[in-house]
């Protein structure tokens, strides 16, 4: 045994129950939101985007809590345990560079153009926004795809972590887990989804900002880091690590390509996500005052915990732990946070973290799934059979619900297939790209037009299956230059294929462009 | 030997350079967007 670092604690039954009962507890309360929001919605629209008078704490809780997946509550921490100060660019250092500018870009126009266009989901604002029932398909099919994908790997994080502090099989807790989210999406819709969500980001950005400032406070400080990390491989201190490949994702940490295009990839991701663009379709219009509270909420809750989790946390980690972890399969860096949380705070910070983690992965899944069954139910099937009855769509979303909960339960218990494993690390890099620009700068540009989006969105779609072949199996290229060339390749199809095609329609310009949001 | 606390300290200043950054990035934003909105 190395008697330089603590040894790795073993599991114990107190363990296994406190994390068990605060589990129970955190789907307990979310499935009581679920219930409440029942009483909330009527029709099928309703079921969509309610009543659209959220304020801006729900809409600024839901809104970080769809944000922050398991990843960014566990392997952001696990990035920086591994290689050092040069992991937090990639970590999530950039998080409030992307989710504020969603905020200013997005939030206000989102609902305005939603409000005026009647829409009800993403593609269909954007579907009416370009005059397009094709395009509006189209969008939909895209972002189904890349939302699926992206939501295999969801639930991961919290399955790894489950049996790592309770060593209970993570299948039963995993379906336990989607069970309980079904029920509060099928019963209280958009409503009730979204206060699960609020619910889930409030406790996650209390428990991160607790857990990220009492292992700092305990670490001795900033110098007695260092220097402990310096100890074990002065390269921890780098921030940069030129040893490391500059092809597949250590390019973010090895190089300045992969420096500069961490903030891109967070600020475009933030702003494209549709499940991120949902939170504001049922927002109330807000004033000044309640502006400054949402932005107020989601700084809070994505700034102080994310940005402690992605670098302190996992260095701190390394100097309590060293580089035993690696050796810990199949979980190793992984386990980083819940062992810094047991370390610290004992099993009451650990019962805690794993109930953050837990939030923070079901909130994500949450967002993303109640878009892909939109997508299906509005987007397909309302746009091309208008007829179809409110009953039967919403009959159909209980369905798509549960089929886009279960299959990432299902890949998470048993491997995924490898070529979903390989785009699943673009997945939301093409999601990023493709809808900043084909949503986000559709609010503010009059001239972009349908055939633009097109374009933009068959690239992002062709260059993201194209990258995960070349960054994960071929290896010839990195991550980060393959998010310039997405994003380039997007921003040139946008404007210049709307330059050179038709523009919208005068009355629709005059419609979203002139008066008052 | 113990490396100088300069370079022990500088990935920190770096650190707080971001922390304090996107703070002000983040208020001084939302203030520039919003300091019109009253008319």
């Amino acid at each position: 045994m190395n008697t330089k670092f603590l040894p790795i604690p073993e599991i114990t039954l107190t363990m296994a129950i406190t994390s068990s009962v605060g589990i129970a507890i955190l789907l307990g309360v979310s499935i009581l939101l679920g219930i409440l929001g029942k009483k909330q919605w009527k029709s099928f629209d309703e079921y969509l985007v309610g009543k659209r008078d959220m304020g801006p704490f729900v809409t600024g809780c839901a809104l970080a809590a769809s944000y922050l997946s398991g990843w960014a509550f566990c392997g952001s921490t696990g990035i920086t345990y591994s290689v050092g100060f040069s992991g937090m660019w990639f970590a999530g250092m950039w998080s409030l560079i992307g989710i504020i500018p969603c905020i200013w870009v997005a939030s206000a126009k989102t609902r305005s153009f939603a409000v005026k266009l009647n829409a009800a989901t993403v593609p269909e604002l954007m579907g009416r926004r370009y005059e397009s029932k094709m395009l509006q398909t189209v969008i939909s099919i895209c972002m189904l795809f890349f939302l699926f994908i992206y939501s295999v790997g969801q639930l991961k994080a919290a399955g790894g972590v489950w049996y790592a502090v309770t060593g209970f099989p993570p299948v039963l807790c995993l379906l336990l887990g989607v069970f309980i989210a079904w029920i509060y999406m099928v019963l209280g819709g958009y409503v009730g989804t979204n206060w699960s969500m609020a619910f889930q980001g409030a406790f996650l950005g209390i428990v991160g900002a607790i857990f990220g400032v009492w292992a700092l406070v305990s670490s001795g400080g900033f110098y007695e880091i260092s220097l402990r990390l310096w100890e074990q491989d002065p390269r921890l201190l780098s921030l940069l690590r030129p040893d490391l490949p500059k092809v597949g994702p250590t390019e973010f940490f090895s190089s300045w390509v992969g420096l500069l295009a961490s903030p891109l990839i967070f600020f475009t991701m933030a702003i494209g996500f549709p499940h991120n663009l949902g939170r504001f379709l049922g927002m109330k219009k807000m004033n000044k005052k309640e502006y400054w509270f949402l932005v107020f909420i989601v700084w809070f809750i994505t700034g102080i915990p994310v940005m402690l989790a992605s670098s302190t946390n996992g260095l701190i980690t390394r100097t309590l732990f060293g580089p035993q972890l690696f050796k810990i399969e199949p979980w190793k860096a992984d386990l980083a946070a819940p062992l810094l949380s047991y370390s610290v705070g004992g099993i009451p910070l650990q019962t805690l973290y794993v109930m953050g983690l837990f939030a923070a992965t079901l909130s994500t899944l949450a967002g993303m799934v109640m878009i892909m069954s939109a997508n299906v139910t509005r987007d397909i099937i309302t746009l091309w059979r208008p007829s179809t009855k409110d009953k039967t769509l919403i009959r159909i979303s209980y369905f798509l619900i549960a089929l886009f909960l279960f299959l990432p339960f299902y890949w998470t218990w048993k491997r995924p297939p490898e070529l979903l494993s390989m785009f699943m690390g673009l997945a939301a890099m093409g999601l990023g790209a493709i809808f900043f620009f084909v949503t986000a700068i559709s609010f503010y540009w009059k001239r972009a037009t349908k055939w633009g989006a097109f374009w933009t969105v068959l690239y992002g779609t062709v260059a993201t299956l194209a990258g995960g072949y070349l960054v994960f199996t071929k290896k010839v290229i990195g991550m980060a230059t393959m998010e310039f060339i997405l994003l380039g390749g997007c921003l040139v199809l946008f404007f210049g294929v709307s330059l050179m095609t038709k523009p919208p329609s005068q009355e629709l310009l005059k419609r979203l462009f002139e008066g008052k949001d | 030997m113990e490396p100088s606390r300069e370079i022990l300290m500088h990935p920190w200043y770096v650190w707080w350079v971001l922390i304090i950054g996107l703070f002000l990035m983040t208020f001084i934003g939302t203030w520039l967007i919003t300091r019109r909105w009253d008319k």
